[in-house]
């Protein structure tokens, strides 16, 4: 898929589904607390938290050590 | 006119029984009845009341798909006929020459039915140019570019102007807003992969917008000529002294003299109203590449098949976040405008103070950082180039058979560790430049590099013999 083109151009709006036909609601407010959950441990507890937020935090803290002890160092 | 005619016969006509009784008996009389009005009739007649839902919901897809054949069949041959037969010389108003481009690319533009919200950016980053657009004009109509006047015309504004205080408010903040806006835009992309082929040229012109970006909004800093407004210009430009041989040229010729002085707020001042309507031509013809082959989705799958129509279904989901959008922006112009400024350029330019911090605006910060990182000046500014090289080549680097990250767990975390590589970069570009800031930069520096350069064209070899060795 990566590179092969796309050979024709698209021009009108092709439905498989009459509109009369979509449900786009369906479903949407069952098993809230579930949906949200697996949302929250696919996108934030597996990969933002431990691939961004901690980074960041560590390097955040690892400067503000740095900058502690550099300054007991030339305090006496 | 054709397919309002059609509506017409098609819906209201077998609705009003006397009207249906009429042209029944005309056409057994004389059966001199138009061709498509005989065509329709048949299709859709009194009998379409008495139909099973299941054969309605099909004439209704019948109807659906002609609605969307639009302008393209306007000058065919055998529409004029039918247009003589039925008497009507009018068009749709939104099939009219002009309009129809709106038509086509704002109404009837065939959208892929699973976009979320991240889809949303590209047309809040319009919204931002124009109101930057918008203020900017009303404000260049009382800002002075001469550095003596400079930063009292801003003072004007901000005093003396009915409502002047709201424009440059809008205009500063606008600025962030439009970074912020793009760049959620760009990680979008990079998430779901939205550059790869057939979408090369759209993500092409797209870095090529956000360069006259950076452009247009360091020249626009300039032109409050406070103490970062100058020292921020002299540190830039003094940047293409690196050059070898030519360098000390282009900079005299850039400030247009020997120093940063009136010649070049002057110069900055016009090309700073200038640069705007070239990135608005730039955007158009983003878009235009991206209507080619449509936009790519969630899933990244090519599908021509379960699209909908830009308006209403899009326009509604991106009203939503226009509106949000407004809030945020609000937000910073009511409450805090000066939030993401810097107090120093609330000091009139002085040549002979300089600031113990130089920096630029919050949304350069990252490219300042790896700037910095290089020890050389030349080397420094080669890495900016090669930062702009890597995401122009970013499409051609990328090697993956899939392409949104929902289906490559590997890349999907190298995703978010280049996001905190970048938020990183734009931390160390405003810290003093000491240990262990400096050694911090050159690490993350070299990651955003890495990434690109090694990564992207590794990682999707790597996948292909995963997934062959699964399929073995």
């Amino acid at each position: 898929m990566g590179k092969q083109q796309v050979g024709t151009r698209l021009k009108e709006v092709v439905y498989t589904l009459s509109p009369f036909e979509q449900n786009v609601m369906k479903g949407l407010f069952t098993d809230i607390p579930h949906k949200v959950m697996h949302h929250l441990k696919q996108n934030v507890l597996f990969d933002a938290l431990p691939f961004c937020v901690a980074p960041i935090a560590a390097i955040g803290w690892f400067c503000a050590d740095y900058n502690e002890k550099e300054k007991q160092h030339h305090r006496y | 006119m054709k397919a309002k005619n059609k509506a017409f016969v098609s819906g209201i006509l077998p609705r009003l029984p006397f009207l249906n009784d009429l042209i029944s008996k005309v056409s057994s009389v004389s059966n001199t009845l138009p061709k498509p009005m005989e065509m329709l009739l048949s299709q859709k007649g009194p009998a379409y009341d008495l139909m099973s839902n299941e054969d309605r919901i099909q004439m209704e897809r019948k109807e659906l798909a002609k609605r969307f054949v639009k302008a393209d069949n306007l000058y065919d041959p055998k529409l004029l006929q039918d247009r003589e037969k039925t008497g009507s010389k009018r068009l749709s108003v939104l099939n009219q020459p002009g309009l129809s481009l709106v038509t086509d690319h704002l109404i009837d533009y065939p959208a892929p039915i699973n976009i979320n919200y991240f889809w949303s950016f590209g047309s809040l980053a319009g919204i931002c140019l124009g109101v930057q657009i918008a203020t900017g004009i009303f404000l260049a109509m009382h800002y002075t570019p001469h550095v003596d006047l400079a930063f009292l015309s801003v003072e004007h504004i901000m005093r003396d102007v009915e409502g002047g205080w709201l424009l440059r408010y809008l205009h500063a903040n606008g600025a962030s807003m439009f970074f912020i806006m793009v760049y959620i835009h760009m990680f979008r992309g990079l998430y779901y992969a939205s550059y790869v082929s057939p979408r090369e040229a759209v993500w092409c012109l797209g870095v090529v917008i956000l360069l006259l970006m950076i452009l247009t909004a360091f020249i626009g800093y300039v032109l409050p000529w406070g103490q970062m407004s100058f020292w921020g210009a002299t540190v830039i430009t003094s940047l293409a002294s690196a050059i070898p041989v030519v360098g000390n040229s282009i900079v005299t010729w850039l400030w247009g003299g020997f120093s940063v002085d009136n010649a070049t707020l002057n110069r900055f001042f016009s090309l700073h109203y200038l640069l705007p309507f070239i990135i608005a031509g730039a955007s158009i013809v983003h878009i235009a590449a991206l209507h080619q082959y449509g936009s790519n989705n969630p899933l990244g799958l090519d599908a021509s098949v379960d699209k909908m129509s830009f308006y209403p279904y899009c326009f509604v989901k991106d009203l939503v976040a226009w509106v949000t959008f407004g809030v945020f922006f609000s937000v910073f112009v009511y409450f805090a405008p000066n939030f993401l400024g810097h107090p120093d350029n609330y000091i009139p330019a002085n040549p002979m103070s300089t600031p113990a911090h130089i920096v630029p605006e919050w949304y350069f910060l990252w490219v300042y950082a790896i700037l910095r990182s290089i020890p050389n000046k030349l080397g420094g500014v080669a890495a900016i180039g090669l930062v702009f090289a890597c995401l122009l080549a970013l499409p051609f680097l990328q090697t993956s058979e899939v392409r949104s990250s929902l289906f490559r767990p590997i890349h999907k975390k190298l995703f978010w560790l280049l996001l905190a590589d970048c938020l990183i970069l734009g931390w160390i570009g405003m810290k003093p430049v000491e240990t262990p800031y400096v050694e911090v930069g050159q690490i993350a520096s070299v990651y955003f590099f890495v990434h690109f350069l090694v990564f992207v064209p590794i990682l999707g070899r790597l996948e292909a013999k995963y997934s062959r060795s699964l399929a073995s």
